[in-house]
């Protein structure tokens, strides 16, 4: 058996091709996605191990946090961890908040990796920054400052040159005394730095006379670990000495951590993909076993048993998966580096670094081909072994019409199921952990529905066809009834494509009705003329800006509310700090009291209170400087600025005092507010990272983040179209083949091959269409049900982005057009006479 | 041989092969399936080429239909070269004055028997002019299966749709291609008896490549080929003589 598999293989090579392509990109996503992440965790590894090689044990503040708000001590601390015995060296630094600026005023990065400033330290052994000769020095008086040679290179800066860098108290101008590199990378992991002088640097960063850290080099001999136990004793309270391996270790984690999101959403795309494979799969197998009945029938009538009849479907179907798998580790290859070059467009700069190779990428990208493609072939494995030896001898060219009953009742139980499941998970609060049952509900639905689409297939290709007999004569009816006369067939194709436009579909209706509710709520929710935000997510609002524009006579009110993550119940949450007086005047959260009962309670979203949330209820709130227990003293509806509320006075036991993420403003009673707005930019000409937006700008703004989000979504989609195309092209290129005659004798009796083309493309069109509109109509269901249940969330309005949904119809007509190409060729180059001889 | 020059032969000759070669393949596989022929199909006349397998018969029909290209000589259907026009000519050629019948797979299995009657028509964007199809339909005794698909059909059945469809556009010229060759006799002589009827009482011209001695009894003429060469012409057949001429050929 297997001789004779591995025969038909060489025999048809080109349906193979077809075939291992669909499974081979499916595959070269899941490769690509460990390549890539893979790859970035062994550069950011090597990266931070190099960086902190040389710091053998450094003090900080205890639970530091990301950024500005990191704590700083007193630098006296210096003196007495210098006296420690098995310290060689002590070197204090001071971190900040640093904006470099291009010339002509814009921030340089900030969007992605952070912008950072720090100290300069004259001890290179414990740095990896390095001052290559001809780079410039250090920075050692006021006005100086070092970059990172990315930076450089990337602004066209050099030594000598000025540079304005903004801080949270305003912009100054330095001049480039060095430019600092790591080794063979320019800046670390895309984060730009400015280095400046220890003095300036705690000017800068308002922090003077104290210190963001300490870095210890041991003497000869000395214990790492045991030196910070030794110098952790001598330090105040608030204070930790850790290792440099610690150090390490919680920084990769802090990637690991981030990097495992995006691997997540990176191989749920690839599930995408490796699932629209499978149809083809399943689809090809179908289709060549029918057309095989002949030949395996005559197998049995010479003595082949029904399970090696079966075996030689699996044999084939293992070599197809195996090569086609080989094949898409190959692609990962290139997916990867497809991936790298699209997070460098958006403006996530990775480090670069050779592409890494684990074993453990090849075993699973095999794994999932060769599984994928034998669990598609089970039933077409199961129909060959049933065709019976009689099979032979009978006319292979009538087909017998089997009931598509069998098919009505697992497509409903099916679909059933999964909205069953759909409508449970949605019943409740929508959480992160929610998703995983609605993607499985979602998926019985999809294969329900694939299975229920064989017997929509032939109404449809009657209604979506009607004009084509009327348009092109006997190639448009030809074209309608082709694609009726095998529904299954038909189905199975238009499911591929369908998988991909539900979920396209799926995301353009969230997007549209995310920008919608936004755009409603900033209508209903906001009295506020203008929010104020830093362009940079590191930092909150300047206090210097803010306490410049409160004294503005345009403006009438400024409404500072901070945010920080806080565990209620046990659940990181996040959480505005507000001030209960003045919040009403700027921002209606739609409470079910005055925000002034607030008191030192908490008010709490409506989501909360549907996961079983009561006002009067007592929660438990764990911040970085304490815990305690808060009353819920109310409920909110509109979530715009935050899903929890307290007060500045209750927050100043839990967290540290930081800056504003966001101020309100409301301009003076008479006061024009171009003109407020005119006064606000003049002050903001110092801080380049103020934004000052109205209403429509911030919805505008969320819409170019909601379309950028959008637009990668949909580019990781396009895989699976892509793939379902290859379907359509395949199955129309295997039904071209079986009709070899019938295409013959049309063209025996007149058809042009114009014509000929005219009908496969034309039956192309047709399958895509279905497939396009089950699709289309299975995203908008699947999307409402969602926002419907997210309506909580802040989804107030479900929008339908009609002109998206159109171009998909049309675009997925086109993409017919395209997979037909082939295919109606070699339809139209038919030799009539082969076509019509006789056997 | 005359050669066709005056109208009158025009008028006269339906179709016509001027020293037709054909050799499949090339160099030390080549065969030489039609060796310079000269043939002229009377208008109005039912032909019939016999000759043992591998003779060149259906290599003939082919050529004079335009299925299929000569290396050398001509083809003349009425007063248009064949041999002259390209593939786009050739389809209209087809289509709007040539009518076929095949051995099998005839009919196309998604359209109805009516639907592959007027195909050639449709194809043309034409409709079948009423009358006639009614009477072609009648005459073949299709009428009560018009609606039905060809897998719904005997296979007497199927052929007669063919040769309704051979005949729907009154075409110049039918080649029928063993049009009997899958049939019990009784429903193979029922079709040769219409192509009979056609000949006789709206003189169609019929060519008609067969191997079955009693089928070619039904024609005018018989050509016989061995070899790819015309070996022997026969007026008025009849079976038994047809049997006698084929077994000198060694068929």
């Amino acid at each position: 058996m297997l001789r004779v598999a591995l025969k038909g293989i060489a025999h048809h090579k080109m349906r193979l091709v077809l075939t291992a392509m669909s499974i081979a990109l499916g595959v070269s996503f899941v490769a690509g996605t460990f390549i890539f992440t893979d790859t970035i965790d062994n550069t950011f590894t090597t990266l931070f191990t190099d960086v902190y090689s040389g710091v053998d044990v450094s003090v900080r503040a205890a639970k530091p946090e990301m950024g500005a708000a990191a704590g700083t001590f007193d630098e006296s601390v210096l003196a007495g961890v210098a006296k420690v015995p098995g310290v060689d060296r002590a070197v204090p630094s001071a971190d900040g908040f640093a904006q470099l600026l291009t010339r002509d005023g814009k921030p340089i990065g900030g969007q992605g990796p952070p912008t950072i400033g720090t100290s300069w330290s004259d001890e290179p052994a414990m740095s990896a920054a390095r001052i290559e000769p001809g780079n410039g020095r250090g920075a050692r008086a006021p006005g100086e400052v070092v970059i990172d040679a990315g930076t450089a290179k990337a602004q066209k800066f050099a030594v000598g040159d000025p540079i304005d860098i903004a801080f949270q108290s305003g912009k100054e101008t330095f001049t480039i005394v060095g430019i600092v590199s790591f080794g063979s990378a320019d800046n670390l992991a895309g984060a730009t730095l400015a280095i400046f002088d220890l003095k300036e640097a705690q000017r800068l960063f308002g922090m003077p006379g104290k210190l963001s850290g300490i870095s210890i080099a041991a003497a000869h001999g000395v214990d790492r670990t045991q030196l910070a136990t030794a110098v952790s004793a001598t330090l105040p309270a608030g204070l930790e000495a850790v290792t440099g391996n610690q150090q390490t270790k919680e920084t990769l984690d802090q990637i690991t951590t981030a990097m495992g999101f995006i691997s997540t959403a990176l191989l749920a795309f690839a599930a995408v993909a490796v699932l629209v494979g499978a149809f083809i799969i399943q689809n090809t197998f179908r289709i060549t076993v029918a057309q095989r009945t002949r030949e395996i029938a005559l197998l049995r009538a010479i003595g082949a048993s029904d399970r090696q009849v079966t075996a030689m479907v699996v044999i084939e179907a293992a070599v197809v998966g195996l090569i086609a798998s080989v094949a898409g580790v190959g692609l990962g290859v290139l997916i990867a580096l497809g991936i790298r070059g699209g997070m460098d467009a958006v403006g996530v700069g990775l480090p670069g670094g050779s592409l890494v190779f684990e074993p453990r990428t090849v075993l699973v990208a095999l794994a999932v081909g060769l599984v994928v493609t034998l669990l598609s072939v089970v039933l077409p494995a199961r129909r060959a072994a049933g065709v019976a030896p009689m099979a032979a001898l009978r006319d292979a060219e009538t087909t017998q019409r089997r009931s598509l009953r069998g098919r009505a009742i697992v497509g409903s139980v099916l679909t059933g199921l999964g909205a069953g499941v759909l409508a449970l998970a949605l019943s409740g609060h929508v959480t992160n952990q929610t998703l995983g049952v609605v993607a499985a509900g979602a998926l019985s639905v999809f294969l329900g529905v694939s299975v229920l689409a064989a017997i929509a297939a032939r109404p449809a290709a009657r209604f979506l066809g009607w004009p084509l007999p009327k348009m092109f004569g006997v190639p448009g009816a030809l074209a309608q009834s082709n694609t009726a006369r095998t529904p299954r067939r038909t189905a199975s194709t238009a499911s591929a494509l369908m998988i991909g436009l539900a979920l396209v579909t799926f995301v353009a209706m969230f997007a549209q009705s995310m920008k919608t509710s936004v755009d409603d709520r900033l209508a209903a929710s906001f009295p506020a003329d203008f929010s104020i935000q830093s362009s940079n997510q590191q930092v909150g609002v300047s206090q210097e800006y803010l306490a410049k524009v409160t004294a503005l006579p345009q403006l009438g009110i400024v409404v500072p509310v901070g945010m920080t993550t806080l565990s209620i119940n046990g659940h990181d949450s996040l959480v505005s700090i507000i001030d209960p007086a003045t919040i009403e005047q700027v921002y209606d959260m739609k409470a079910d009291r005055r925000v002034s009962e607030l008191g030192s309670g908490i008010f709490v979203n409506e989501g909360a209170i549907k996961g079983g949330m009561r006002v009067g209820d007592s929660v438990t709130v764990k911040g970085d400087l304490g815990e305690t227990t808060l009353k819920v003293t109310g409920a909110f509806k509109d979530e715009t600025v935050g899903s929890y509320f307290i007060s500045e006075q209750t927050a100043t036991g839990l967290v540290r005092p930081a800056e504003p993420r966001v101020a309100l403003v409301k301009v003076a009673k008479g006061a024009a507010p171009a003109d407020a707005r005119t006064a606000m930019n003049a002050i903001g000409a110092s801080f380049p990272t103020i934004k000052v937006q109205d209403a429509s700008e911030v919805a505008a703004e969320v819409g170019t983040q909601v379309d950028q989000m959008l637009a990668l979504f949909q580019g990781l989609l396009l895989l699976a179209i892509i793939i379902a195309i290859l379907g359509v092209a395949n199955t129309l290129a295997l039904s071209v083949a079986e009709r070899t005659r019938e295409l013959g004798l049309l063209r025996a009796v007149g058809m042009s091959r114009i014509q000929v083309r005219r009908m496969v493309r034309w039956e192309a069109v047709l399958i895509a269409a279905f497939g396009a509109l089950l699709g289309i109509a299975l995203g908008i269901s699947l999307a409402w049900a969602v926002l419907k249940a997210m309506a909580d969330q802040g989804i107030t309005t479900i929008g339908i982005p009609y002109a998206s949904i159109a171009l998909y119809l049309v675009l997925a007509g086109l993409a017919g057009v395209v997979a037909a190409i082939g295919p109606a060729r070699r339809a139209s180059r038919i030799d009539i006479l082969t076509a019509i001889a006789t056997e | 041989m005359t050669t066709v020059t005056t109208t009158e032969a025009v008028r006269t000759i339906a179709a016509a092969m001027r020293a037709g070669r054909k050799i499949y393949g090339s160099g030390e596989n080549a065969v030489t399936a039609l060796r310079d022929i000269d043939i002229e199909i009377r208008r109005g006349e039912f032909t019939a080429i016999m000759g043992p397998s591998g003779s060149g018969k259906s290599t003939l029909l082919h050529t004079l239909a335009g299925l299929d290209t000569l290396n050398s000589g001509k083809v003349f259907l009425g007063d248009i070269e064949l041999t002259a026009l390209n593939e786009r000519q050739l389809t209209r050629v087809r289509r709007d004055r040539i009518g076929f019948i095949f051995q099998t797979f005839n009919l196309v299995p998604t359209l109805t028997a009516a639907e592959n009657i007027a195909l050639p028509l449709t194809i043309a964007r034409r409709r079948p002019d009423p009358e006639w199809f009614d009477f072609v339909v009648a005459t073949l005794g299709l009428g009560d299966r018009l609606d039905h698909l060809p897998g719904e059909l005997s296979g007497g059945q199927q052929q007669r749709v063919a040769a309704a469809r051979a005949l729907i556009s009154r075409p110049e010229m039918v080649f029928a291609d063993e049009p009997s060759g899958n049939l019990d006799s009784k429903a193979g002589g029922e079709l040769l008896a219409f192509m009979r009827r056609a000949v006789q009482e709206f003189g169609q011209t019929i060519v008609m490549v067969t191997h079955d001695p009693s089928a070619a009894a039904h024609a005018d003429r018989i050509v016989f080929l061995d070899d790819g060469m015309i070996v022997d012409e026969m007026i008025a057949p009849t079976a038994t003589r047809v049997l006698d001429r084929m077994k000198t050929l060694g068929a």
